[in-house]
């Protein structure tokens, strides 16, 4: 396996005079969970389409597993397992029935279609349920099919369009785990979604995308870029001369207090934090907590989509 | 293009229809119908066409004039005895009309042997070795007997023309009329329960899906369509061959109509009712619309005979054949342009 699991370069969308997606750029290693993050109407879906082959690009290119969206669109859809936001199955048929159509069009070889839908099922715990009807079937369990259809015929790439939507909190919580299970096991995947956290929990890399593409990265790089390092502070009782203490120190480049606590800036705090420490003890501070800040991707994709509003 | 691809698709729409009794019974209760139907006009219009011609009866003509070798306009001959001669406008009245010419006239009673008659009535007479136009009236109380020619058994001509041409329209009806039921369930429904972007993202090609559906509608109506006829024509040879003597269907008329121009009128009509599901967005409104799909293949197989432009004959039905055709490459063309991921996810309604 070599090269990139998905590249997008300039790819742009338009309906009529209005653009859904623009000039938007991005890789997906093999291997890694990608999400794209966006408010409604941001291009999520119409990008996604047009990484499945569903929509033409107006301009731009993208290759999926190797091969061309434009001009290898069935090499293209071979490689990949689709999870779009409505499950879309057929619910006069048995789950075991709807996988069974998928895997042969897929041209999944008969001798092992059957083992490989009972495996799916066994895993994602349905397998008892396999001669039922759809229609019987619970939004959950429609999700879970939806997923072990996406899934049936091993595909190199899996796109899972807001697979949490809609669902209760026990039943997202079984496809979240469901994909770190696919995650684990070296998947590739492209997620859209709203939920925040569960985009910070899934993925290695993730695109903001405003119609444009507003920032890409690992959550951690991006908090990086947009703000600088800080340590939280928490002392038993503080005090304006603690500030003063501590902003004499050579490497602190500022200091307010937060909620109680004091939001110390610094470039390396892997190195800095002992000092700090120390001059806090000495100014007779009571030290009951120190840890680098972390900010949640929530955080960055609020100042980055309001920022590019603001804009 | 690969069939086995296509052949899936088919098989998945089998697999629902299968799954859905409404289909079913919707699909299944014309032929029923249609062979219920055929099977209790064919056996009365055999059972009185097989009965024996009543004997002729006793006119007691009383002949007072002769004619002979005359021709005769505006005339009323009363027991007249004509030979060899014409009569052009005028009444026969209880006469013997001989080797003579009948032209504009109504004839009461009377005895007419080897006469050739034109828009005439006849009532109460005995006609022997005649021969008449369709314009003439040949009430049920005259007897036809001998050579005549001119339709002479109202029966007769009824159960042809039932056996012959209308019913065999039936066929050509439930043809275009069956796919309306499950075709929009097999487009529209994808698009409506939103089964179309998984269908679509996986490595089929347009041209195999929809030929995949085409299969799926066509198999199902066809197969009815075999059945009902293969019961219909057995239990129509069951019940009226021990009448007439003979079989009365199938034909090569019945042949070409069943096994060549039903097909293409099938097709014809889920190639129709696939444009129409492109341009709707519920089963229900694709029924509403494919309803009137029925209405040219009425037309042609109604307006060729009244106007006189042909009956079933295989001649005709070839000529049908050959015109749907054309509309089928037409239709195929333009579903084949509408139908394309883009279209189905942007486009279509």
């Amino acid at each position: 396996m070599s090269g990139l699991a998905i590249q997008a370069r300039g790819l742009t969308r338009l309906f009529g005079n209005k653009a859904a997606v623009q000039e938007v750029s991005f890789d997906v290693a093999w291997g890694q969970v990608f999400a794209l993050l966006g408010p409604n109407g941001a291009g999520k879906t119409t990008t996604m389409r047009m990484l499945c082959t569903l929509l033409r690009p107006t301009a731009g290119t993208a290759e999926v597993g190797g091969f061309d969206v434009a001009t290898q669109p069935i090499k293209a859809r071979e490689q990949l397992g689709l999870l779009p936001e409505n499950p879309g199955l057929y619910e006069s048929l048995s789950a075991e029935r709807n996988l069974r159509f998928y895997g042969e069009i897929y041209g999944v070889p008969p001798s092992k279609l059957q083992g490989r839908i009972e495996e799916i099922l066994k895993t994602l715990e349905i397998y008892d349920r396999r001669g039922d009807k759809i229609a019987k079937f619970s939004k959950g369990m429609r999700q879970k099919i939806a997923i072990a259809r996406a899934l049936v015929h091993e595909p190199r790439i899996l796109f899972l369009d807001e697979p949490t939507a809609s669902l209760d909190p026990e039943a997202s919580k079984v496809v979240r785990d469901f994909i770190l299970e696919l995650k684990a096991r070296g998947g590739t995947i492209l997620l859209n979604t709203h939920n925040l956290y569960e985009a910070q929990r899934l993925s290695d890399r993730v695109g903001i995308l405003n119609t444009r593409l507003v920032a890409f990265g690992s959550p951690h790089d991006l908090a990086d870029r947009m703000w600088s390092r800080s340590t939280e502070v928490t002392l038993k009782t503080p005090d304006a001369r603690f500030i003063t203490a501590i902003e004499a120190l050579g490497f602190v480049k500022g200091v307010k207090r937060e909620d109680g606590r004091l939001i110390v800036s610094m470039d390396d705090p892997d190195n800095d934090n002992p000092r700090l420490a120390e001059a806090l003890v000495r100014a007779g501070a009571e030290v009951v907590s120190m840890k680098e800040r972390e900010h949640s991707l929530e955080d960055i994709y609020l100042k980055l989509i309001k920022g590019d509003e603001a804009k | 293009m690969r069939m086995g691809k296509a052949w899936i698709v088919a098989r998945k729409d089998f697999s629902e229809f299968r799954a859905n009794k409404q289909i079913i019974a919707t699909l299944a209760m014309m032929p029923i119908l249609m062979t219920i139907f055929s099977v209790l006009i064919a056996v009365p219009l055999a059972s009185l066409a097989s009965q024996e011609p009543p004997p002729e009866p006793d006119l007691n003509l009383n002949l007072l004039v002769f004619y002979d070798h005359v021709d005769l306009k505006d005339t009323t001959l009363n027991n007249a005895w004509v030979n060899y001669s014409t009569v052009l406008n005028g009444i026969v009245n209880v006469s013997y009309i001989n080797n003579s010419t009948l032209t504009n006239v109504i004839a009461y009673k009377s005895l007419l042997d080897n006469v050739t008659i034109a828009n005439g009535i006849l009532i109460g007479c005995v006609l022997r070795n005649s021969e008449y136009t369709q314009n003439t009236t040949v009430m049920v109380d005259t007897v036809v007997s001998g050579t005549t020619t001119g339709s002479s058994d109202l029966y007769k001509s009824l159960l042809d023309m039932m056996t012959h041409s209308f019913l065999l329209y039936v066929f050509f009806i439930m043809a275009v009329a069956m796919p309306t039921t499950i075709a929009s369930y097999s487009f529209v429904g994808e698009k409506t329960n939103k089964t179309l972007e998984p269908l679509l993202s996986t490595p089929l090609t347009d041209g195999e899906l929809l030929f995949g559906k085409y299969i799926a509608v066509f198999v199902p109506v066809m197969s009815l369509i075999l059945v009902a006829f293969a019961i219909m024509t057995a239990l129509i040879d069951l019940l009226t061959a021990p009448l007439l003597g003979y079989i009365l269907i199938p034909d090569a008329v019945w042949l070409v109509g069943v096994f060549v121009l039903t097909p293409i009128i099938c097709i014809v009509g889920i190639a129709m009712n696939v444009y129409i599901s492109s341009k709707v967005n519920d089963v229900r409104t694709a029924q509403q619309y494919s309803a009137l799909i029925v209405l040219p293949v009425l037309l042609v197989f109604v307006i060729g005979p009244v106007t006189g432009m042909g009956s079933i004959t295989v001649g005709f039905m070839a000529i049908i054949a050959i015109a749907f055709l054309g509309v089928l490459a037409f239709l195929v063309w333009l579903n084949l342009r509408r139908f394309n991921r883009e279209d189905i996810l942007t486009s279509w309604k």
